[in-house]
């Protein structure tokens, strides 16, 4: 139908691949121009400067706010966990190397791991003016019984709760938990109202911002909460913008149409530090993949050990971060307050084919991962990893609702699992506790169960450590969970946003939006 | 031939409608995980999905969710809560306006580029507009979208990176904040019309009633744009029309890059965590949709071409 | 029948190449002559492929966009030269000057526009209120013979008889009043029983409205009894050139002689297999050497083969009839009897 002559043709292909080139390279540029500003603006330093007050700060998250409510289901990832912090600061705050330290409340402790005292200042108030004494902090965690959150769980864990005086409380747990206080640095801790919610349905809080505006699907705008009892937050308003794309999200910070960003691709945090943004992150979540370890071959601790020792997790971090993060060396994360020297299994192909030449028989595997574009390079690097010691893996990529059916469900033979878990030390043994209901790859070593339970009841710290530790180096050795990398998670802020907390000696992004300010001019 | 066509529709629904109902046994995964969260208990996993009654027989299902919907209730979404309708009601507008402006844009971009390539085909500005549609028609419509934001919005600081103003709020801001989506839908669209339009064009210039009207005198652009557009604008037509019927979820790459919060995003999330209240809604829908702009689609070509109104002739 | 000092159309030396977008280029028409007096109606024979359409489209400056043509010669139209004019300008004599009748009604009739707006194309450049273009349109309907205007002007073309679509054909070409009308094979593409009434139309409206008139057919027989004149076209060349009566009664030239012999007669038992011209046109991509009928023609000598035929007058013959060929003599006196002379009144 078309009347151009096979000439013209040619030429258009031809002008086509040109111009092609040309916009891909446009974007090139736009990602990896601007001069090498000096790093010292590099991940971590603080802008240098006096804390300006007023001014909005525009934030780019990468999820959908529906709900603000802390007992709800929405308020669990890391990012949302910072917007929720806004206006339900929790009584604790991560600190560095694992520390808890006083956010709204004072004090939190234990002689026994079963009978625990809070002690809160004198005059905190919701942003009504009601108290936030001790009576509320019952009716929250009472509340937090009634839900069907995944906070219930944890609120299950207390038999008696007391308010002694106005401003403390006693809680009588079912059994002694030596971390319980952690508890109160997330969704228990945000001590959300009772009595009262905000004209958008959220309960009210007590933190340094209340909720203004919510546009559906768009943004949660917050201002300044005049009967914070701490000191005001600086900024007069922050908004909070939901954009689920990550390149787009990048893009809006290097256009100034954000602030600042959350950010979770190596690639960004790298190339945004060389065009002189900061970069606040913290080895936030790690990469493991968990066997199930009751069906053959993975019930045999060899070839278990075989897989382990196939794999390099050098190159790991260097292929899927970047070479960004670090090793991870099992459950007890980098940060942690109980970090200690834990021999993990080294890189040994050699290994790896005499254990399976012990076990005798030819081993495959099916490799469960979701298909994130991070999940699916570990993925093929694993594979090539393991073909080179005679394991044959297939990759299974699933979307993530499939992929965490099959999770629950044992329906794996290797399943990926990334997970900020590994940032609070004392919770996340439930993953390897015998009887535990998120024990998925079903692991039962009688003496690790032990070590952990034990640990849970002691309120030595250093005692608790070393049981920590016992039960850390028998699951590397043991293998039922194989541990890859720790990978950054956190913010990337523009040069006129002050306040970031440097992140990099702790696991969690612990970020209290009151501190942050942004100078405007 | 009314009644043929409303038979015809009301079985093309009733398929979608048992396929729909039939998902949950079909599909791998559960809205369980997305719903209550990784920390959620086996037994409140279990709890959740039993009351959802997924395992029901589709037809049972599809009666139940016609029941609710003839009282305009359509369930409640499963991550969020909030009603299914109130959810279409509000995000519907936002993905409709963002496609019609993207149509309306793409138009006005293939109308005369169209008829100025046909008038002369092989000449410098047909080989230009050929070149520049083979270049759009390659790249993907969410590279377009984030090439689009480096040069405006990051390069040249012009626009808005991302994200929706709603338009009583800021009626200037949702107009800046619009503008780049809806230029990557027209550009994204006109490549494939401006295809189109111009072959059909140059096919009706070799027809003999257009040398006919030109031996009457008429000038070659009067000619064009009187005589010669109407009977090559059937496929065009078609293309707008079906452009419209994707409005429940077509537009998820565009909403997901500029965080525009339509149906389409609506349809991408709900698909990721198995929410299947919104999913089933969305997709019936949708049937509807596509079915109302191929009765429309239908309707125009009588009215272009009146060699279609009588009918089977 | 006589004719004037000043024609109305004048071709000189016309010679026409055409090629298209892929390069492809022929040599159509080669030193073509016509004339068309004012008033005067002229019959121009050929087969497919003689170079007939072309001959029009070039003198209405008709051709496709995407064509390149190279036109020599003159074309010249009450005193203006045609040739060489911008097509904006050439655009100006169409519908006014010069208009045309298509072949095939259903086709060259737009089919998603009503006819009415179809007939009164030409006069858009008029100023003229809606009242009399009313009357125009009234009067050109009833001039072709369609009385019930109402219908038939608001009436798309697919509701229409072919018999109906040419008439309204006819009416468009005559709304700009024109004066000379270029019909290209008005009735080929319909039933017989129509395609005299169409003719007997376009003799009564050339009467009335003084039109000179080119009929372009490959139909001889049509011709007689209502053109004045006959050019016969062959492979872009004209072999023979007269008056109607001579050149039926007494064709000059071997190729009008051999259409002649090819007209199925009906009176006759006819003889079988119907006799045809062996061979086939010469290619038109090259320059031809010789008369371009001579491989086909039973009379041609080597003369005939390597040197060009002049057009020369008919020996015996009246003033106005020529020929291109070296034979005429002997043609002429060919054996070959005409049965009738060919009359109008056929049965």
């Amino acid at each position: 139908m078309t009347t151009s002559t096979p000439a013209a043709s040619r030429a258009s292909l031809r002008i086509a691949l040109v111009a092609t080139s040309a916009l891909l390279a446009l974007t090139a540029c736009s990602g990896a121009s601007g001069e090498a500003e000096n790093s010292t603006a590099s991940s971590g330093e603080p802008v240098a400067a006096d804390p300006v007050v007023g001014g909005t700060i525009d934030v780019g998250i990468d999820l959908d706010i529906t709900d603000l409510d802390p007992l709800g289901s929405n308020i669990g990832q890391q990012s949302s966990l910072v917007v929720a912090n806004a206006v339900y600061e929790p009584l604790f705050v991560d600190g560095p190397e694992g520390e808890m330290a006083p956010g709204l409340a004072e004090s939190l402790n234990s002689d026994d791991a079963v009978e625990w005292t809070l002690t809160l200042p004198e005059g905190l108030t919701f942003s009504d003016g009601s108290p936030l004494d001790g009576q509320a902090v019952i009716d929250h965690v009472t509340r937090a019984q009634g839900t069907e959150s995944p906070t219930a769980t944890l609120a299950a864990e207390v038999a008696e709760m007391e308010a002694v005086d106005a401003t403390t409380v006693v809680f009588t747990l079912v059994a002694p938990n030596a971390a319980f206080d952690r508890y109160f640095s997330r969704n228990l801790g945000m001590i959300a109202s009772t009595t009262a919610t905000d004209e958008f349905g959220n309960p009210l809080g007590a933190g340094a911002f209340v909720v203004s505006g919510s546009s559906d699907g768009v943004s949660l705008t917050v201002e300044r909460n005049d009967a914070y009892a701490g000191d005001p937050a600086h900024a007069d308003e922050i908004v909070f913008h939901f954009l689920p794309d990550a390149d787009s999200r990048y893009q809006s910070l290097l256009a100034g149409t954000m602030d600042l960003t959350w950010v979770q691709t190596p690639n960004h945090i790298s190339s945004a530090q060389t065009e002189g943004y900061t970069a606040s992150v913290a080895n936030a979540t790690t990469a493991t993949a968990i066997f199930d370890v009751t069906e053959p071959p993975f019930d045999d601790v060899r070839v278990r050990q075989a897989v382990q020792a196939a794999i390099d997790r050098e190159v790991l971090a260097e292929v899927v971060d970047q070479g960004q993060g670090g090793l991870s060396d099992g459950p007890l994360s980098s940060r942690s307050r109980y970090a200690q020297e834990i021999s993990y299994p080294a890189y040994e192909p050699d290994r790896a084919r005499d254990l399976l030449a012990e076990y005798g028989e030819p081993v495959s595997l099916s490799y469960t991962t979701d298909s994130s574009p991070q999940s699916m390079q570990r993925a093929t690097a694993i594979q090539q990893m393991l073909e080179e010691v005679g394991i044959q893996m297939t990759i299974d990529a699933a979307d993530s609702a499939t992929w965490g059916a099959q999770l629950f469900d044992r329906d794996f033979d290797l399943i990926e699992f990334v997970t900020s878990g590994y940032g609070d030390s004392d919770t996340v043994w439930s993953l390897f506790e015998c009887d535990s209901g998120t024990n998925f790859g079903g692991y039962c070593n009688h003496e690790v169960n032990e070590a952990i339970q034990q640990a849970s009841g002691t309120t030595d710290e250093q005692a608790r450590s070393e049981l920590y530790g016992q039960a850390a180096q028998t699951i590397v050795e043991e293998a039922p969970t194989l541990f890859f990398t720790e990978s950054p998670a956190g913010f990337l802020a523009a040069s006129q946003v002050g306040g970031l907390p440097d992140f990099s000696d702790r696991n969690v992004i612990s970020l209290l939006p009151g501190e942050l300010w942004i100078d405007e001019q | 031939m009314l009644l043929t066509r409303i038979l015809r529709s009301v079985v093309v629904l009733a398929l979608v409608g048992l396929l729909t109902m039939a998902l949950p046994s079909l599909t791998t995964g559960n809205p369980a995980i997305a719903a209550l969260g990784m920390e959620a208990s086996r037994e409140q996993i279990a709890e959740f999905l039993s009351r959802l009654n997924l395992d029901d027989p589709a037809p049972q299902r599809l009666a139940a969710w016609l029941g609710n919907a003839a009282q305009g209730d359509l369930g409640s979404s499963l991550t969020t809560g909030r009603e299914v309708a109130e959810e279409i009601i509000t995000r519907l507008p936002i993905t409709l306006e963002l496609l019609a402006l993207g149509q309306v844009l793409a138009l006005a971009i293939t109308l005369p580029v169209a008829m100025a390539s046909a008038w002369r085909p092989g000449s410098i500005l047909d080989r230009f507009a050929t070149t520049v549609a083979f270049v759009l028609i390659s790249i993907p419509v969410f590279v377009l979208g984030l090439l689009a934001i480096a040069l405006f919005a990051v390069m040249l600081n012009l626009l808005p990176a991302t994200g929706w103003v709603h338009p009583l709020d800021d009626p200037v801001g949702h107009v800046r904040h619009l503008v780049l989506p809806v230029l990557t839908v027209g550009l994204s669209e006109a490549a494939v019309l401006v295809r189109v339009l111009r072959a059909d064009l140059i096919t009706t210039l070799g027809q003999p009633y257009v040398m006919a009207a030109r031996s009457r005198g008429m000038s070659l652009p009067r000619l064009m744009l009187t005589r010669a557009l109407r009977p090559s604008s059937l496929s065009t037509v078609t293309l707008v029309g079906l452009g419209f019927g994707a409005v429940f979820g077509g537009s998820a790459l565009i909403e997901t890059v500029f965080a525009v919060p339509g149906m389409g995003r609506l349809a991408v999330s709900a698909i990721g965590a198995r929410d299947f209240p919104v999913i089933e809604a969305i997709i019936i829908f949708s049937a509807v949709a596509v079915l109302l702009a191929m009765a429309i689609v239908d309707f125009l070509y009588t009215r272009i071409d009146p060699r279609t109104r009588r009918g089977r002739s | 029948m006589t004719h004037h000092n000043h024609p109305l159309l004048s071709v000189r030396g016309l010679s026409v190449g055409l090629s298209d977008v892929d390069g492809r280029s022929a040599h159509v028409l080669e030193d073509v002559d016509l004339t068309v007096a004012a008033s005067e109606s002229v019959g121009l024979v050929g087969e497919s492929g003689s170079g007939k359409s072309v001959l029009a489209r070039t003198v209405l400056g008709l051709h496709p966009r995407t064509t390149h043509i190279t036109a020599q010669g003159g074309i010249s139209f009450a005193g203006n030269e045609l040739l060489g004019l911008t097509p904006r300008a050439h655009r100006q004599t169409l519908g006014t000057d010069v208009s045309m009748i298509f072949q095939d009604p259903s086709s060259s009739l737009n089919p998603v526009v009503r006819v009415g707006a179809q007939i009164l194309e030409a006069t858009h450049r008029r100023q003229s209120s809606a009242h009399q273009r009313r009357a125009l349109l009234t009067g050109l309907l009833e001039s072709v013979g369609l009385t019930d205007v109402e219908r038939i002007a608001r009436a798309y073309p697919s509701e229409l008889s072919g018999g109906q679509r040419q008439r309204v054909g006819i009416a468009a070409a005559l709304a700009g009043a024109p004066r000379l009308l270029m019909a290209d094979e008005p009735t080929t593409a319909l039933d017989v029983s129509v395609q005299r009434t169409i003719l007997d139309l376009l003799d009564q409206l050339r009467h009335e409205r003084s039109l000179a008139m080119i009929h372009v057919t490959h139909d001889l027989a049509l011709l007689s009894g209502r053109s004045d004149r006959i050019i016969v076209l062959y492979a872009g060349r004209v072999m023979e050139d007269g008056p109607t009566p001579q050149v039926l009664t007494q064709p000059a030239h071997p190729y009008t002689r051999a259409l002649m012999e090819m007209r199925p007669r009906l009176r006759r038992p006819q003889p079988l297999p119907l006799p045809q011209i062996r061979g086939d046109l010469p290619r038109l991509d090259q320059p031809r050497t010789g008369c371009p009928f001579a491989p086909r023609c039973a009379l041609a000598d080597t003369r005939c083969h390597s040197e060009r035929p002049p057009t020369t007058p008919v020996p015996e013959s009246t003033l106005g009839h020529v020929a291109a060929c070296w034979r005429t003599v002997e043609a002429a006196a060919l054996a070959v009897p005409l049965r009738e002379p060919a009359g109008r009144s056929h049965p």
